[in-house]
Order: C-alpha cells, then structure tokens, then sequence
C-alpha cells in the first residue's frame, strides 16, 4: 500500500543551526501518528516542510506517492487541498467573524458563501460550538473555543489528511481532553490521516496510532502508545516520564 | 580592521535587503497581473487608504495652502508692492506639483503604511499567514495585491481632493485676511495652472501610493519575534515609506520639469 506521507531523508538548517538532519518516516493511510519531542527540536518545522510553507533543504516528501517537494505554487495549492491544520495558537483570522474563518478554504475554492456558511456551521456543531458562535469575532472566545473553531476550520473542507501542533497546549485538563475526544471522533469518523505534534503525553497516548520521538534532528524511536511507558530507550523514557537527569541535556546558564 | 568588517557587515546586510524587497516587489507585481483577484478586498482597501484618509490628507491640505498664501504674500511684500498675481501662482503651482502629493503621501505614509504593517506583521507572528497557506491561499494575492492596487488608485483621488482644498486654503487667506479680490485670484488661478502642473503631481501620487503599500505590506509580511518585532515593522514601514517618498519626489521632479 503506498503510504499516505513518506518522508525520505529531509534535512532542513537554518543559517549554521541543523533542525532536521535526515527524518525518514511513513505514516498509512487512516493512520494517527503522534511526533512527541522538547522544544525546539523542530517539530513544527517538520509539519511546515510537508505543508510547503517552509521549503526542505534536501531529501523528499511523498503525497500519495506524489513529489511534492518541488512543486510550483499552482500544484502546491492544489496538494494543499488535501491538507487541513490546526495550529498551535488557532490562528484564527480576526478581521473575520467565527463563521467565515471556518468557511475560508471553502470560499477560496469557489463555493458559494450561502453554501459555504451552511457548511461552517455544520461544523461547528460537530465540535461542540453553538451556532450563535459563528457570527463572533475570534478575540470574543475562550482560548478552548478558539482550539475547537481552528478544528472547525481544519475538518471544514473534508481534507484527506490533517496536522495538529500542540493541540492541547496551554488548555486547562478537562478542555484538552474535550479536544483529544473531538480529534479522535473527527479522524475516526471521516477517516483522516492525522500527524500530530505534542509534549502533552496524555494527548499522545489517546489520539496516536503511533507514537514517534523527534530529537537532534531525527525520529530516534517509534512504537505503539502501550509501547512508549517502556520503550527501552533512555531518550524516550526521560522525555515520557519528564525527569531533569538522563541523557537529554537541557541547555541552561548557570 | 574591525571598523572595516562593521562597514562591510552594514553593506551587505542593506544590499541583502535591497534584494529581497526587489524580489517582494516583482512578485507582487507579477501577482497583479494574475488571477485570481479579490474585488472585495480590493474595494476595502480602497476606502480604508482612501476615504478614511480623506479628513487628514484634507486638513493638511487646507492648512498648507493657507500658509503658502500667506508666506508668499509677506515674501514678496519685500521686493514688489504688486505681489496679488504671484500668491495665486506660487499657491497653484505648489500645491499641484509638490506640497499636494508630497504631503498627502508622507500623511497616508504615516496613517496606512504603519496600519498595513502591523495587521500583516501580526497575521505573521500569529501564524494567519500560514494559516491562508494551508487553505490553498496565496498570501501574496490575499494581503498583498489588494493594498498595491488600492494604494496606486487611491494617492491620485487624494492629491486631486488636496490640491483643490489647498488651493481653496489659499483663496481664503488672500480674499478674507489679505484683501484681494475673489474673480482675480480666481482668473490668475486658472491662468498660472497648467495641466502638466496636475498630471505631474497626480504621477508622484500614484508612485507614492505603491511605494507606501509595498513598504508597509514588505516590512508586515518579514516582521519577526512577537509585539516588539511588530512595533520595528511599523516604523520601518513608515521610515523608509517617507525617505522613499522624498527621494522619487526628486527624481520625478527631474523627469517632468529637469532641464
């Protein structure tokens, strides 16, 4: 089966600091593959370098066997089609109310906007927002609601596959794991391919099909979420249990 | 020899910059002429640079050609008794060739160039840029292409409401404060203006109008960090949007009027 992402060998630097230095990785289709790791250890540049907005420096990113490393901006935007995203932050256009964020991706692909708002509020009941909510500005709503409308807007145009970075940071427990339950119901019941980033290990374990850790530029371990409490690996183990001794050494001045 | 390392850094670093906002400017350029294009977008930009803009540029204007009138008048007192025919024409080809469109831009550099840069430098550093990536959105033509094309259309709508508030301005001063008399400074108005006075001034404004939207969206859409990197793409934008300004004021002086 041709996988749905294949990541051969891609390196991406910035000026003389490495961030990716050879990540090689398929993820099936229908899968959900959670990429867990510290900051900065590139994580968010991996998902951009698949989306296109960062450029890879070398190697090949695979979409249903399709190059789409070198795309031109027309083919790019076609290949984006597939893609929904949430990002860490929602990044939820402001100029715009609740409803029309959601119905974005729509409206660009020539929807018409009666069509397309019907739609955004379709699913906005599907994560669990009120319609009274689409006619909002995003600076009116709690950081939990904006996590739920930047879902909205990632599932809205029934993409193929689906990136989450971070999507429970800086959300109280009980809303992060309402996020966990409406990621997993989405993924599962359209089903999306997912590739989600996260140090939320909670998270990992209840939205991942696999688990993979990126560190020092590369995926140095990938199991099944019952696997990751003993992975057998020193650098997953002090990362999984959040301890300060071990062999990742965290860059402090003393 | 650390001294020359310091001038060579500087260089390269201006030099840099000067690529990479030629590069910014072809490809915007080359996206105005692409489809698709946002008339929506568009036609907010076109009231935001231009009707909002309307109660400044128009103060300055009044004001301006106010003082000219009255700065004249006093000026010439010093040599000639008779200076009633020089004020209208002093005040008509100043306000036309050079204080409407000069003024106007650096006041809409001022108000939209900053504005322009910290909405696309916050979309920047709060991902919305990459957000419209994602939703098979080119953010050159989504953010960019809009404001260059209202900004080129609207700076001659202003100049041409400016030059006739300012000239207005004048009117005022000379017939209500110096005394002239309303029908001749009106005749030695119409009889000074030329129409190359108003295109030429209508020329810079366009050129002012590009130059102050793809400063703005240039220095919005590179802005870096968080609130602070915001803050220095705004006044970059406003900065180097008015040195700019000044200096094509200059060199289409030259081209319309140079000897």
């Amino acid at each position: 089966m041709t996988p749905k992402i294949r990541l051969k060998d891609v390196h991406k630097s910035f000026g003389d600091k490495k961030v990716l230095t050879g990540v090689s990785f398929d993820i099936m289709p229908k899968e959900s593959v959670v990429v867990i790791g510290g900051s900065g250890t590139g994580k968010s540049v991996l998902i951009k370098c698949i989306l296109g907005i960062l450029q890879a420096d070398s190697g090949a990113i695979e979409v249903d066997g399709a190059d789409v490393t070198h795309m031109t901006a027309n083919q790019r935007d076609a290949a984006n089609n597939k893609f929904g995203m949430l990002f860490q932050g929602a990044a939820l256009f402001d100029s715009l109310p609740v409803w029309e964020n959601v119905a974005f991706g729509l409206i660009q692909r020539g929807m018409k906007r009666k069509e397309a708002k019907d739609r955004a509020m379709d699913t906005l009941g599907k994560v669990g927002l009120a319609p009274e909510v689409g006619a909002l500005s995003p600076s009116e709503l709690s950081g939990g609601m904006q996590k739920r409308v930047g879902l909205a807007r990632a599932i809205a145009g029934e993409p193929e596959i689906v990136f989450f970075d971070e999507p429970t940071t800086g959300l109280d427990p009980i809303m992060a794991d309402v996020i966990n339950d409406l990621i997993i119901s989405c993924v599962r019941k359209q089903g999306i391919t997912a590739l989600s980033i996260t140090h939320d290990m909670h998270s990992a374990r209840k939205i991942g099909d696999r688990i993979t850790m990126l560190y020092e530029g590369k995926l140095i371990w990938v199991g099944k979420p019952e696997e990751v409490e003993h992975s057998g690996n020193a650098y997953v183990d002090q990362f999984v249990h959040g301890k300060a001794e071990g062999p990742i050494k965290m860059q402090l001045r003393r | 020899m650390n001294f020359l390392a310091l001038i060579g850094r500087v260089v390269l670093a201006f030099l840099g910059h000067l690529g990479r906002l030629t590069l910014f400017a072809a490809a915007a350029i080359s996206h105005c002429v692409r489809p698709p294009i946002y008339p929506r977008l568009i036609g907010r930009q076109m009231i935001d640079i231009g009707y909002y803009s309307l109660p400044v540029v128009g103060l300055t204007a009044i004001f301006s050609g106010m003082v000219l009138a009255l700065q004249s008048y006093t000026g010439f007192a010093r040599f000639s008794a008779g200076s009633e025919n020089a004020v209208a024409n002093v005040v008509v080809v100043s306000l036309t060739r050079e204080l409407g469109p000069v003024l106007a831009g650096l006041m809409v550099a001022g108000r939209i160039g900053a504005s322009m840069a910290a909405e696309i430098g916050t979309m920047r550093v709060t991902e919305q840029i990459d957000a419209l990536t994602t939703l098979s959105t080119n953010p050159f033509k989504y953010l960019v292409v809009p404001r260059l094309i209202a900004g080129l259309l609207m700076l001659p709508f202003l100049v041409l409401i400016a030059d006739i508030i300012g000239i207005f301005g004048g009117f005022v001063v000379s017939v209500y404060k110096l005394g002239f008399n309303p029908a001749a400074y009106i005749s030695n108005t119409y009889q000074f203006m030329q129409p190359l006075d108003v295109i030429s001034g209508l020329v810079k404004a366009a050129v002012f109008g590009f130059i102050i939207a793809l400063m703005g969206c240039y220095a919005g859409y590179y802005s870096k960090g968080g609130a602070q990197g915001v803050g220095a793409a705004t006044t970059n934008a406003v900065v180097s949007s008015s040195i700019l300004i000044l200096t094509f004021n200059y060199i289409l002086t030259e081209l319309f009027f140079g000897t």
